[in-house]
């Protein structure tokens, strides 16, 4: 038996309320409710008793955690979160896709300095080694910019279509765990090059690409190609949402 | 078959064996089914066994999760009755981990076997 657009509103705003705040678990969620539940009223239930049945297999879930408290320094409070049952099986979801995610992406990198990709990198190493002291100091910054806005825009489609989706309210939220994570090996890069660039053009006065040693530039980007590679190679083994 | 093994380790505390052997089960279904969605691993449990085992989402998600996360198991989207539905299958190198992971468990079962046979002796 289909379920009515009254009920299905009540089981979308009980999972946000549960603390969910990513479109894919959203998303997976809402399926399994909405399937577990059409299977109960058929058997007899009533829809309030098939949903109190399914919702308290999520609610339960690490019930004996009870909350965490912890002080928002932005807003100057303490906050109470839950920290069992739905936002607890979001937030265990998140700690684990990051952590296997930076896992993996160094192993990719580390992987360039094993047998036989390493007479690869030894070879682009040797010319970008070579290349430094050939052509002009400029070529760099556009280089390493190049490779700094490549893995953006391998994943500036998928943040496309999360924005227009969100816009145009086919989506509950704009996020989804697997972007985020994938965000965040991103937001890494950009951090380094602002810290590599502004840092010590901030306290010593000093511009890495127009003053520094050209080895030291010839090793950054050797560095940042080999992070841009590694990203894609990531990006395409885990991140590809494939629709069947 | 790993299930039927596992429906006779489980007696009284089923769910609570029944973790330690959740991703084993999960990983043999995905082998035998070229892809599975949540709510249909739960539900095919419980038809191979009758009844007699019943994940529950508590159990089934975090696992579920987690062998995504290791990159044990991918997911592709398919939109069913106007919403996107979450199917899982292995990966590459799932196939190979379901496979040891099931002949890890029976080897468990055939020992735990051995063991519940035994009768003491009298030195």
């Amino acid at each position: 038996m289909k379920l009515t657009t009254e009920q299905l509103d009540l089981i979308s705003k009980e999972i946000i309320a549960g603390g969910i705040k990513y479109q894919d678990l959203y998303e997976e969620l809402l399926d399994h409710y909405i399937l577990a539940i059409e299977d109960r009223v058929e058997q007899g239930q009533t829809f309030g008793e098939a949903f109190g049945e399914v919702h308290s297999e999520f609610v339960n879930y690490k019930l004996h955690l009870g909350s965490l408290s912890y002080y928002d320094s932005r807003k100057f409070t303490t906050v109470q979160k839950a920290n069992f049952g739905l936002a607890r099986l979001q937030s265990e979801y998140e700690e684990k896709l990051n952590k296997e995610i930076t896992k993996r992406h160094w192993e990719i990198i580390k992987s360039y300095f094993r047998w036989p990709t390493i007479v690869t990198t030894l070879l682009v190493g040797l010319l970008t080694f070579q290349f430094a002291y050939l052509v002009p100091r400029t070529f760099f910054i556009w280089v390493i910019s190049a490779c700094v806005f490549f893995p953006l825009l391998i994943v500036l489609p998928q943040i496309a279509k999360q924005i227009w989706g969100y816009g145009f309210g086919k989506q509950k939220f704009v996020n989804s765990l697997k972007c985020n994570a994938i965000y965040t090996r991103l937001g890494f890069l950009f951090a380094l090059v602002n810290i590599m660039l502004n840092l010590p053009r901030a306290f010593f006065d000093y511009n890495v690409f127009k003053e520094g040693p050209l080895f030291i530039i010839a090793f950054l980007l050797c560095f940042y190609i080999a992070y841009s590679l590694s990203f894609y190679q990531l990006y395409r083994e885990r991140f590809k949402v494939t629709m069947a | 078959m790993v299930y039927r093994n596992l429906m006779y380790i489980c007696g009284m505390q089923q769910q609570t064996y029944l973790k330690g052997c959740l991703s084993a089960i999960v990983l043999q279904l995905l082998q035998d089914n070229k892809r599975m969605y949540g709510y249909e691993i739960t539900q095919r449990v419980r038809e191979i066994t009758a009844g007699e085992l019943q994940l529950t989402e508590g159990a089934l998600y975090p696992t579920l999760h987690k062998l995504e996360a290791e990159g044990v198991l991918t997911t592709e989207n398919a939109l069913v009755d106007g919403r996107n539905r979450k199917y899982y299958k292995l990966t590459e190198n799932g196939h190979q981990q379901a496979q040891s992971a099931v002949s890890e468990l029976t080897d468990f079962v055939s020992n735990l076997q051995k063991i519940l046979h035994l009768k003491p002796s009298i030195g």
